[in-house]
């Protein structure tokens, strides 16, 4: 090639450098935290699911993190009983929701082998009779109007009315009152309520960016506390139980924490995860105080009564194929919660949500436990279930004191809130849990371990 | 649907125009990817699952196949279709645990090559022939996210979108006539997509979309590929009849 050529070539070449530099530049690497150089120090007031996770994520990055807890256990709404049937009972979240999560993963990474999807059949509390799902479906007696129940499930994310509670909306829609039973149990109380306390739009904002899946999964063996234990010891090692948050002060260039025992933390930046209500209560107080916006997002969001209940039986009163009883009017979820986990107890978790757990929030237990029998006895003719009934565990977690309630559900008032209840104030205050999760996963576990993770980043960027 | 028809026609227009002294090139060579935001998305996903020790690397590099044919429009001119098939993985396995994201890139790019050193002249003055070559084309995007080799879903379907995205592309190359039946070619080509809409990745690997990654956003490649020519059979070039053609002067008599 002579100089010519060359020079000719070169001449080619030079702008067609110019052309590729964005190109060139794909060697410097893209990073999710851009710009985030915080290395100081984090305080996170609660200890559960979110604190937990949180305070992990920050501790994997190198930050000095200690997570106050004012009971005396950590894991928040996470609690199993080992005593009860001799394998651990979840007394509160129990059930892995989807298999495209946080937790689904993280259980599926430390132990695959419990994962145990959900066992059995549905029975539902239909006239008086438990009937299968097929006769729910395809009794012709009924008109379809059984698959309009299942159905409707599906359309709330796309729900294009206007605002009223779901129980207005079920009345209104051709869902009969003879299903209002089951439909309260399959749709307001998973949610954590009662069908006249939840609005059309907050469930429509929530069912509209769940992305977690249908399928449900339990523990084969274990309990859910088990996993966060494995999981995330770091952030368990930094816990300090029985400090009762009672002020934040973020006047300062620092933030000043002071406890009910008069001691006094300061950090950097501070987390709070505790729930709704008690953010509702005024137990903390704010220095300076909170924005108007976010004072009304924190009353905007409730937070309903929950109770979980173990039936322990000499034998099961169901049948082989049950999982689950729907549609009671004292309580509306039962669950074989015994069934596949290689266990000779028979225990039966009673799951009252909402209205229906206020209506057994002031009676004893021995009241709590006629008042399921004689449901379960009319479910079960042929059964002698006073007598098989050996033993009853009640968690009521309006009793916490910590807690107060179940989890947060989507009532009228709630919607666009929780992102306003998500959002940091001043730079140094952040708030996760299950209540501020606003990609449709509230109420969860894994959506309290999102809350975490989005906390999480804004703390590093902050 | 514009861009397409353009591109069809342009195909059918050129393909008549096809004289032989043509190329069928097999190509070998890598393709670089930039694309921020799904490299975002695996890092969130990196970040959030704490518990894995091995984490899941950013789509950055592929190995590259690909089959082209090149046949001459005009001297110094050719008009280059080719078919390039490309897999990008980011995967990690801890323990019997495996997470991957699998992108597999398949392009049809319809090219001009204009070889400056020939461009208008009647003849090829070397066998080593620098190109410049520029066009356009669409993809077909199949990204997956599998978890111990198992499709992940998002809401009840297994995630398995594909995406046609439009690119357009400038590089260059050079050609090397070894003999008269084959060559070699190198070329290096730069691919803008200015926009590619790929919904739910991050749902599909992260189960949220938490840091508000965008479902659209453009993305560029780099590709440099090696091929063996081989030249189809058709009237010989000038330089391989053995020497410069004879300018006729029209004679003024």
């Amino acid at each position: 090639m002579d100089r010519r050529i060359l020079l000719r070539n070169l001449l080619l070449g030079i702008p067609t450098s110019y052309l590729f530099p964005s190109m060139f530049s794909s060697c410097t690497k893209t990073d999710l935290l851009e710009g985030s150089d915080f290395k100081g120090s984090v305080i996170i007031v609660g200890a559960g699911a979110a604190g937990i996770y949180a305070a992990q994520l920050l501790k994997n990055r190198g930050i000095d993190v200690t997570v106050l807890e004012a009971s005396t256990r950590i894991g928040g709404r996470i609690l199993a009983d080992d005593s009860f049937a001799g394998i651990p009972l979840e007394l509160g979240a129990e059930e892995i929701h989807g298999k495209n999560s946080l937790f689904y993963d993280l259980v599926n990474f430390c132990f695959p082998d419990r994962l145990l999807p959900e066992q059995g059949e549905d029975a539902y509390w239909f006239e008086n009779q438990l009937r299968s799902e097929t006769f729910i479906l395809e009794n012709s007696d009924l008109q379809g109007a059984g698959q309009t129940l299942f159905q409707i499930n599906d359309s709330f994310g796309s729900y294009p009315g206007s605002d009223m509670t779901v129980l207005q909306y079920l009345t209104e829609f051709p869902v009969e009152d003879r299903f209002m039973e089951i439909a309260n149990a399959l749709i307001a109380n998973e949610y954590g309520t009662s069908l006249n306390r939840m609005g059309m739009f907050a469930l429509r904002e929530a069912e509209a960016q769940y992305s977690s899946g249908l399928d449900g999964f339990f523990l084969r063996e274990g309990s859910v506390w088990d996993i966060f234990e494995k999981a995330f010891p770091e952030a368990i090692d930094a816990v300090l139980l029985n400090q009762v948050v009672n002020k934040i002060d973020a006047t300062g260039l620092k933030v000043a924490v002071t406890t009910s025992g008069n001691q006094t933390y300061s950090a950097d930046r501070v987390l709070i995860t505790v729930p709704i209500t008690i953010l509702q209560e005024g137990f903390i107080t704010m220095l300076p105080a909170l924005p108007a916006d976010k004072l009304a997002a924190i009353q905007s969001i409730n937070m309903g009564n929950g109770m979980k209940i173990m039936l322990r039986f000499s034998s099961p009163i169901w049948t082989e194929e049950t999982g689950s009883i729907v549609g009671g009017v004292v309580i509306p979820e039962y669950w074989v919660t015994t069934k596949g986990k290689g266990t000779t107890a028979h225990v039966l978790t009673a799951f009252v949500m909402g209205e229906k757990a206020e209506a057994l929030n002031g009676l004893s237990e021995q009241q709590i436990r006629e008042a399921i029998l004689t449901e379960l006895q009319l479910m079960h003719p042929d059964e002698d279930v006073v007598g098989k009934c050996i033993g009853i565990l009640v968690k009521n977690w309006a009793d916490e004191p910590f807690i107060k309630g179940a989890y947060s559900f989507p009532n009228p008032e709630s919607t666009g809130q929780r992102e306003i209840l998500a959002r940091p104030e001043q730079g140094k205050i952040f708030f996760a849990g299950e209540a501020t999760n606003f990609n449709g996963h509230l109420a969860t576990v894994h959506g309290a371990m999102e809350s975490g993770f989005r906390a999480c980043k804004e703390i590093l960027e902050s | 649907m514009k861009k397409l028809r353009t591109i069809v026609f342009l195909s059918i227009f050129f393909s008549g125009n096809l004289i032989s002294q043509n190329y069928f090139d097999v190509s070998g060579g890598m393709q670089t990817l930039q694309q921020t935001e799904w490299n975002k998305t695996i890092q969130t996903y990196n970040f959030n699952r704490i518990w894995l020790k091995e984490q899941m690397p950013d789509l950055r590099n592929a190995s590259n196949v690909s089959i082209g044919y090149s046949g001459v429009l005009a001297s110094g001119l050719f008009f280059s279709p080719s078919l390039s098939f490309s897999s990008f993985k980011s995967s990690a396995t801890n323990g019997e645990y495996r997470s991957m994201v699998r992108l597999r890139w398949l392009s049809v790019p319809l090219c001009l090559d204009i070889f400056p050193l020939e461009f208008g002249k009647d003849s090829v003055s070397s066998s080593i022939r620098p190109f410049l070559r520029v066009g356009g084309g669409a993809s077909l995007l199949m990204p997956r996210v599998l978890v111990n080799d198992e499709l992940v879903t998002v809401g009840e379907e297994p995630y398995q979108p594909m995406v046609w995205p439009f690119f357009y592309t400038a590089g260059l190359g050079i050609r090397y006539n070894l003999n008269r039946s084959i060559g070699f070619m190198f070329s290096a080509m730069y691919l803008k997509y200015p926009n590619i809409n790929l919904e739910d990745f991050s749902y599909a690997l992260n189960g949220n979309n938490l840091v508000g990654l965008k479902n659209e956003s453009s993305a560029q490649t780099m590709t440099f590929q090696l091929s063996c020519s081989f030249r189809l059979n058709g009237p010989k070039t000038d330089a391989e009849e053995g020497g410069k053609k004879k300018v006729k002067f029209k004679k003024r008599r």
